[in-house]
């Protein structure tokens, strides 16, 4: 397919994707990202967020008194970062590369206290999220937490369906007005146990369709 | 299965993913080709049907479920994704060669370089059809001119005829339908015999935009209709509401004809190139909308860019041993040469 004006659609994506966020989670994405922050980054951490997108976690982070290392694969992506975190006066305490999953495999062994990771989850494939996981495992210090917020699917019939009423207009919406979508993950919990980390909590909102899940890397094995 | 394939091809707009990952194409060994592509899963589908009976490793990299081409040229399946497909599979202990086989509409998203350096392949680029790959491997990698080509002829405009238009018809014949069945066969006919008349005859019609060439057709369907309607019932304008209606299925159904089946520019973007835009928003830079320019200087006529480019702008290297443009106007601006020029010769301007 060779549509030109869809071909440039895309290209301008990342300048509208927070707008299309803020849209398709009617500002659940936003709220959950500052809760994510304030429970889990503490001064003096060092932390790694996987799919830093347009940098809005790592700036909070940042602000926390945390030394951040985002990447994202997506250089559009970080070029908005970039511009962001200038303006917040961040950019002595976030690092950001340009890479996807694959480049975690240069991170050192148990030198990060945080792993932290919003809606790139869903983005990722099957086997890129277990590769991310065992990553993530690897990376964290002993006792150190990993931290996901993400789209879920609702676990019961009933819910779904009230989710599906809800999501699938504005998904509509948000994808015609932004190009910004998101896929709900399945099964992430068990890659989480599966990737050793013991999983301390899994919250789930209203209804049902946002997951926030905190795991930790044991202190010994 | 056959409810999937439907509704993946009348919605092939909106992004559809297959599985990632390393794939066996019949009995491939660790000697065998590695052919990479994207996730959207109308193309998986017609790859593996045009690789049957070979023997290779397909490798799937994660496009976010965007067809080959838009995903390069949005900037959303890059090297980095490619890099991350192959490290991600384990590419490495499964073949002993390192070398990966890119689809040629790849090319305006792909850093080759790029590729080497985080994995150790080397990555070129194939046919632009995956149903060429077969007659490439067995030509020792060596592209014909066709295979380079991506051909805008009548295949390709029957193949986007249905799925480019379908969405556009279930905007209007969805509310049709529920509130005013009356006029749903009415306008079912008109649309489909409309966009059928451009989409056969796009080449024939006069007019140098699409928009310019749907206004003639429209112009002449509501002219021969009030025509009858005046000769046969005394009033041309007793179909008022289709003689309207006609307009605007063809402006909707010629929104982006050109850039869709015959590879000019977009008429929007023409539009505000006209109207004086210098740029809208993030979607338009009339800087985008210019010929290909080639900085003489920098070009050490490797080709890279002959090899690359879908609508065979580029002829042979000349006596000073540089590219010579062989068919310059041809040329769409999707960025490919330049993207893939290691002197940076080549930009779009």
């Amino acid at each position: 397919m060779s549509s030109y004006v869809y071909m440039k659609i895309l290209e301008s994506q990342p300048e509208r994707y927070d707008r299309g966020i803020a849209l398709m989670s009617l500002g659940g994405a936003d709220r959950c990202k500052k809760k994510l922050v304030h429970e889990n980054v503490r001064p003096g951490f060092k932390v790694l967020e996987i799919g830093c997108g347009t940098g809005t976690m790592a700036i909070l982070a940042a602000l926390a008194g945390a030394e951040v290392l985002g990447f994202d694969v997506s250089d559009a992506m970080l070029e908005v970062a970039r511009g962001k975190i200038d303006d917040s006066g961040m950019s002595g305490r976030i690092r950001l590369e340009e890479t996807g999953v694959s480049g975690m495999d240069k991170l050192a062994d148990d030198s990060f206290d945080l792993v932290m990771s919003t809606l790139v989850f869903s983005e990722l494939s099957h086997d890129e999220r277990v590769y991310a996981l065992r990553h993530a495992y690897r990376v964290l210090r002993p006792g150190g937490r990993l931290a996901i917020a993400d789209e879920a699917r609702p676990e019961t019939l009933a819910r779904r369906l009230a989710h599906s009423a809800i999501r699938i207009p504005l998904l509509i919406a948000t994808f015609v007005l932004t190009q910004t979508t998101t896929r709900a993950v399945d099964g992430l919990s068990d890659l989480v146990l599966e990737a050793r980390f013991r999983i301390e909590s899994e919250e789930r909102s209203s209804l049902d369709s946002f997951l926030y899940l905190v795991a930790r890397k044991e202190e010994k094995e | 299965m056959v409810l999937d394939w439907l509704v993946a091809y009348l919605f092939r707009w909106l992004p559809r993913s297959a599985p990632t990952g390393l794939f066996a194409i019949g009995n491939p060994d660790e000697n065998s080709p590695v052919i990479v592509t994207a996730n959207f899963s109308l193309t998986i589908r017609r790859l593996r049907r045009a690789l049957q009976g070979q023997n290779l490793w397909l490798l799937v990299a994660n496009s976010q479920g965007i067809n080959v081409w838009c995903a390069a040229d949005g900037g959303i399946f890059t090297d980095n994704r490619v890099v991350d497909a192959i490290k991600v599979s384990g590419l490495v202990d499964r073949v002993k060669h390192r070398q990966v086989i890119l689809p040629a509409l790849s090319a305006p998203g792909i850093d080759l370089e790029a590729i080497r350096r985080e994995t150790g392949f080397r990555a070129r680029f194939g046919p632009v059809y995956g149903k060429d790959i077969p007659a490439y491997l067995e030509g020792r990698k060596k592209k014909t001119e066709a295979m380079r080509r991506f051909e805008f002829g009548l295949e390709h405009r029957l193949d986007m005829f249905v799925s480019m238009n379908f969405p556009i018809y279930l905007l209007v014949a969805a509310p049709l339908a529920l509130f005013w069945p009356q006029y749903f066969v009415g306008y079912t006919i008109l649309f489909w015999s409309a966009v059928a008349f451009l989409y056969l005859f796009l080449d024939q019609i006069p007019g140098k935009t699409g928009w310019g060439q749907a206004f003639w057709c429209a112009t002449l369907l509501v002219l021969l209709w009030a025509g009858m309607d005046w000769l046969l019932r005394g009033d041309p304008f007793l179909h008022w509401g289709w003689l309207l209606a006609s307009f605007g299925i063809f402006f909707a159904a010629a929104f982006d004809i050109a850039g869709v089946v015959s590879a000019r520019r977009a008429d929007p973007e023409l539009l505000m190139q006209r109207l004086g835009f210098k740029s809208f928003g993030s979607l338009y830079n009339d800087k985008q909308l210019g010929l290909i320019g080639l900085d003489r200087d920098k070009c050490n006529g490797c080709r890279a860019c002959s090899d690359i480019c879908p609508v065979g702008v580029y002829g042979e290297l000349d006596q000073d041993k540089k590219i010579a443009f062989r068919n310059r106007n041809a040329c769409f601006a999707c960025g490919a040469c330049a993207k893939q020029c290691g002197q940076g010769a080549l930009s779009v301007a």
